[in-house]
């Protein structure tokens, strides 16, 4: 079981994300949890996580996000595939970074 | 046209390596700097306070024009409702009065919680801490019938609440890092120290900024909080004004050219003034008086690329055959009328894009400029309400001005905006078009 969180400013557009990741995990059969949050909440809910995401938008987050879970995986998500809601490519991106 | 909106994907790339290399750090050093940060972060945890104050206003104080007289459903109504809360207003303002009436109360917990947070320190302690001082030093409590006087609370005094709000979180930042703290024996269990840790720098603070007070106090006639308000306000006026608001929305919009969130950017700057417009325009309204700012809540959003936006979005919908465009057009719809625009930025994208750049940046100046001369000259209200950012458009123009002639403002421009972007669209929707074709021929 992996647990994956995403953060973008609100939490809004990476949450329609989850879905389509969700979607895309069960029919793999890729066993996760994904959960979406504003990232100025990174501290409190990324502390679980297996794998952190970052929205493309707040990627120049990406430095003070690893530096606050310096033990994670952090990691932006790919422009295209997070614009075309492809959770297929983000979940394919997971499973590489996690090596699973 | 530009190389930049080549479909080739090595060209993008490099264009993408380089404002990978430019951009993103000037972002990062804006995210890094914690101040800035931990009072944009603050005002974020004021949204639903301004919200919940915003409506307790609003049902308590109808927006019925002066000398309204029945006739009509709608007017009958606003009369009824008039009287309903002219009978209830002791009730019904009370959650106003303790929502906006004292929100530099909020304000001064809110900036020193997210400023503790980010240095890791306690976030409870630092926040009463700084609450503790900031009313000391508020002027507003009346020894003589030993009581505290809001009005001393409100929006006014918000800049002073973010600049103690920070000090005194910067004062207990240094005392630890330089180890001054009593010194109880290890024998002491942590539980029972940790309170005297807090005592040191919360005397050194509440000591200190009294004095400070005192001392402001003798030389200036007021305290510390309102000398910052006369600091602040004409910074205030300043960028609210026209000019001002429309070089914030470019470098809005520039941004997000380069696929970083604008709208967090600049709020590192916005969104404590937009707040305090918010907080003074909605003390005007329930004072009876004119509101005194047009740059006040999300007004640069809904009245800029919010607009433009959805009228690329129509665009695409009914003028554009690529593939691409039709498929993004498919995830892009619903979230883009509730104001999540990302579906459409990073998928047609309007990411590097100089098709919809220069649209967007046209568009972001039509929109709000004549909103704001509109305003200015008394035709259309104001913003005084805070909804959530989700709500679509038009509602929330009306809902947050409570007038109906924002969503007339609101279709007018949107029209305008397809105008503007259909030529670019199309534009941009043939050399989609095009490539994909030539894909075609080449699978074939």
């Amino acid at each position: 079981m992996r647990n994956i969180v995403l953060f973008c400013a609100a939490g809004m557009s990476t949450s329609l994300l989850v879905t389509k990741m969700q979607e895309a995990a069960d029919a793999a059969g890729y066993e996760a949890t994904i959960a979406a949050h504003p990232i100025a909440e990174a501290d409190t809910y990324g502390k679980d996580a297996d794998i952190v995401l970052l929205g493309p938008q707040v990627r120049f987050e990406l430095a003070r996000i690893q530096g606050l879970l310096s033990d994670k995986k952090v990691e932006a998500i790919d422009m295209m595939a997070y614009g075309m809601m492809n959770g297929e490519a983000v979940i394919a991106q997971v499973k590489k970074a996690l090596g699973d | 046209m530009s190389e930049a909106t080549a479909p080739k994907q090595s060209i993008m790339d490099k264009f993408q390596a380089v404002m990978e290399r430019t951009i993103v750090p000037i972002g990062m050093k804006i995210s890094q700097q914690k101040y800035l940060a931990a009072i944009r972060d603050g005002m974020t945890v004021m949204i639903p306070i301004t919200i919940i104050g915003g409506f307790a206003c609003l049902l308590a104080v109808p927006p019925a024009p002066v000398g309204l007289t029945g006739g009509n459903i709608f007017a009958d109504f606003l009369l009824a409702w008039q009287a309903w809360a002219a009978a209830n207003a002791s009730v019904l303002m009370i959650p106003y009065h303790m929502t906006i009436g004292i929100i530099s109360v909020f304000v001064v917990c809110g900036v020193a919680y997210q400023l503790a947070q980010t240095y890791k320190m306690d976030g409870v302690n630092n926040m009463l801490c700084a609450l503790l001082v900031f009313l000391c030093v508020s002027d507003a409590v009346d020894l003589e019938t030993v009581s505290i006087s809001i009005s001393k609370l409100g929006a006014s005094y918000m800049f002073g609440a973010m600049m103690i709000g920070l000090l005194v979180v910067e004062i207990n930042h240094q005392c630890i890092k330089h180890n001054i703290s009593i010194k109880l024996p290890a024998s002491v269990p942590p539980n029972v120290a940790a309170p005297f840790n807090v005592l040191i720098p919360m005397t050194f603070s509440v000591v200190g900024f009294t004095l400070l007070n005192v001392l402001c106090t003798a030389v200036t006639g007021a305290g510390i909080t309102s000398l910052v308000y006369t600091i602040f306000q004409p910074l205030l006026s300043a960028t609210g004004s026209l000019p001002s608001v429309l070089l914030i929305n470019v470098i809005m919009t520039t941004f997000w050219f380069f696929g970083i969130h604008g709208a967090n950017m600049v709020s590192v700057v916005t969104s404590p003034i937009t707040t305090a417009a918010l907080a003074a325009n909605l003390e005007a309204y329930q004072a009876n008086q004119p509101l005194p700012y047009i740059f006040s809540g999300a007004v640069n959003s809904v009245f800029g690329n919010w607009i433009t936006y959805f009228a690329i979005l129509l665009v695409v919908l009914f003028f554009c055959k690529s593939s691409q465009l039709k498929s993004v057009a498919k995830v892009a719809s619903v979230p883009c009328v509730f104001n999540i625009n990302e579906p459409m930025i990073f998928g047609m994208p309007t990411v590097l894009n100089v098709f919809t750049y220069v649209p967007l940046l046209i568009c972001s100046i039509i929109n709000f400029s004549t909103y704001y001369l509109l305003a200015d000259a008394g035709i259309l209200g104001r913003f005084y309400i805070t909804l959530p950012f989700t709500v679509p458009g038009p509602l929330q123009a009306f809902l947050a001005t409570m007038d109906p002639k924002t969503i007339v403002l609101y279709f007018v421009l949107l029209a305008v905006d397809v105008l503007v972007c259909l030529p670019f669209i199309k534009a941009y929707d043939k050399t989609l078009v095009e490539a994909e074709t030539a894909q075609e021929k080449l699978a074939a």
